[in-house]
């Protein structure tokens, strides 16, 4: 196996005047959850075009699982695709298409396979229903299930939480928890907290170019960063003797500093909350790391 | 083998897919009442004719047509409408001893059947495109075994509608007719059939070539039309008579890119007769196709 499930080295884009990626670069360990975060035009789904073959880069590197750029022949059933805004073939029920990708991935029991990926996108008892007739939302879980099809090594999920009710975004985020340690997800999506609640690893694209790229733990400082959500402006400079040498700064009600060397976040907790009480600050929270939306935002700001 | 494989696996779901789609079950239904249609109107020449020669040989009408069927086939209008339809007169003497039915049925499976394909065909690829449907098959088999068994998923829907038509000319001929050879007629609906299908075929090619060109269905099926009528457009013009005198031997190999060139020979009863042209016909199916596949494999889907 890879140590690189994905290599991307230098990849651009055009369409027409629009430049959709310029020079994007980024690698992806094998076996981790990792999200793209960009507004839109930042190139995501330009990206996921590129690796599952769709759209032709103008200049660039693709590595697939090891194995150059995506191939049918090497890669068919290794690399999955949750494409946006893609149909699904609309005459056909649930079970006769998810049959249908079953066999051109070459699964030898295609129907049970069909059912099994329904059963976990929660649609076992949709089999026989058209496509047309299903919802947008068990359409989006249908498309969601295509691509858990098999046991492929790398699955690329383009919003794949677009349009779906709360529940079923709830539900959604259990399904790719789920699938950590198994495979390698990329999971693009605008919802940060979705990312932050399902992925380990994080990339920030902007105008075609990865800005940012890491652990969760490391671009919101989960490891090493304390956030506390005060009830009401303090007075920092009163706090300093307390926060001397951790870097603190405060943000709107967010206060924020870093753990010493080797320091465990409880015991911080214990000697930081009661003084900053003492202090006169009314504490509401108290998280390690920033929220991967501030902290993207932070990236953009700088 | 896995690329013959995945052509197969994606020409059985197209079909389904287009059997259980209205559009598929509406232009089937064409076929089929185009062919009945089509019959029917011919039973009621058959029957004019027989009614002018009873007149002239001073026997007793019938109500149903058919009844003098052999004097018909004998008579010198019969031939002289045969001989329009083939534009051959040695051709029409010997078709002149086929069952009616199937030459009728064959005739308006060559005339209609292109423009039956540019109707049901011409957006099969380029829908798919637009829709983003294609990427769900990009990721598991290649560009080519797919459109492959695009082509393959579209001939068998168009045979099976051909076939359907063949028995619906049956069937009407069998109760339309007095003097009606089931056998006879049966194995020569077949032949027609398998003919018929064979020139359909290079405008299928033609069609779903097109179809890999643009991204756009209204485009697609625009252009479907659109070359279709250049085609037997293009050929007409290089068929008339001052254009030929021209340069010869240049038009008429320029003719033979045309599928139409080779439509009389579909007409001829022996297989060896029809091989040249169906040989010819299916090249020229595939090389359209593949011209277009070109565009479709190098670009974005």
């Amino acid at each position: 196996m890879s140590r690189f499930a994905l290599r991307l080295q230098g990849l651009r884009k055009r369409y027409g005047k629009t430049v959709a990626l310029d020079g994007l670069t980024l690698d992806v360990p094998s076996g981790v959850v990792m999200g793209l975060v960009g507004p839109n035009g930042a190139g995501k789904t330009t990206t996921f075009g590129i690796i599952s073959g769709a759209v032709r880069p103008d200049a660039g590197r693709v590595d697939v699982l090891g194995e150059g750029p995506f191939d049918p022949g090497r890669h068919a059933g290794r690399l999955t695709v949750l494409p946006q805004d893609c149909e699904l073939n609309p005459h056909s029920s649930a079970g006769q298409l998810l049959t249908f990708y079953a066999r051109l991935q070459g699964i030898s029991r295609p129907k049970q396979e069909a059912q099994r990926v329904l059963e976990i996108v929660r649609l076992g008892d949709r089999i026989g229903a058209r496509v047309r007739q299903l919802s947008h939302g068990m359409k989006r879980r249908l498309a969601v299930a295509q691509a858990l099809i098999g046991d492929p090594e790398l699955i690329l999920l383009d919003e794949p939480t677009g349009g779906l009710d709360p529940h079923l975004v709830v539900e959604m985020r259990q399904v790719l928890r789920e699938q950590k340690g198994e495979r390698t997800l990329i999971v693009s999506s605008h919802v940060l907290s979705d990312l932050e609640a399902t992925c380990d690893h994080v990339a920030f694209l902007e105008a075609g170019r990865c800005t940012k790229t890491g652990s969760i733990d490391l671009i919101t400082g989960r490891s090493r960063l304390v956030s506390i959500r005060l009830a009401q402006a303090v007075d920092l400079v009163a706090l300093e003797p307390l926060l001397e040498g951790r870097e603190p700064a405060l943000e709107g009600l967010w206060l924020t500093y870093q753990l010493r060397e080797e320091e465990d976040p409880s015991d911080s907790h214990a000697e930081i909350i009661p003084a900053l009480v003492s202090h006169g600050a009314r504490v509401l929270e108290v998280r390690l790391g920033r929220t991967l939306e501030r902290a993207y935002l932070d990236s953009r700001e700088s | 083998m896995r690329a013959i494989r995945d052509a197969w696996i994606v020409a059985r779901f197209d079909l389904g897919e287009s059997l259980r789609s209205r559009k598929a079950i509406i232009f089937l239904a064409l076929y089929v009442a185009g062919a009945i249609g089509a019959t029917i109107l011919f039973t009621e020449l058959l029957q004019n004719i027989e009614e002018q020669l009873a007149e002239q040989l001073l026997v007793a009408r019938t109500d149903q047509p058919g009844s003098l069927t052999q004097a018909v086939m004998e008579s010198p209008e019969l031939h002289a409408v045969l001989a329009r339809l083939v534009h051959d007169d040695a051709l029409a003497t010997a078709l002149l001893g086929l069952p009616p039915v199937a030459l009728v049925y064959h005739w308006i499976a060559l005339t209609f059947g292109p423009a039956f394909v540019a109707l049901t065909s011409s957006d099969t690829i380029s829908g798919e495109v637009a829709t983003g449907s294609i990427r769900y098959a990009l990721i598991r088999t290649d560009r080519s075994s797919w459109a492959a068994g695009k082509l393959i998923g579209q001939g068998v829907l168009l045979m099976f509608g051909l076939s359907l038509g063949a028995l619906g000319a049956w069937v009407t001929g069998y109760v339309q007719l007095a003097s009606f050879d089931p056998w006879a007629s049966a194995t020569w609906l077949a032949h027609y059939a398998i003919t018929a299908f064979i020139f359909a075929f290079a405008h299928l090619g033609l069609v779903m070539g097109v179809s890999q060109l643009t991204r756009s269905v209204p485009w697609s099926r625009a252009l479907g039309l659109l070359s279709l009528v250049l085609c037997f457009g293009v050929h007409g013009w290089l068929s008339r008579e001052h254009v030929q005198e021209s340069a010869p031997v240049l038009v008429d190999s320029i003719r033979q890119f045309f599928p139409a060139a080779h439509r009389l020979d579909l007409w001829r009863p022996e297989w060896l007769d029809v091989a040249p042209g169906a040989i010819a016909l299916l090249a020229i199916g595939l090389t359209l196709f593949t011209l277009g596949h070109l565009r479709l494999a190098r670009r974005d889907a």
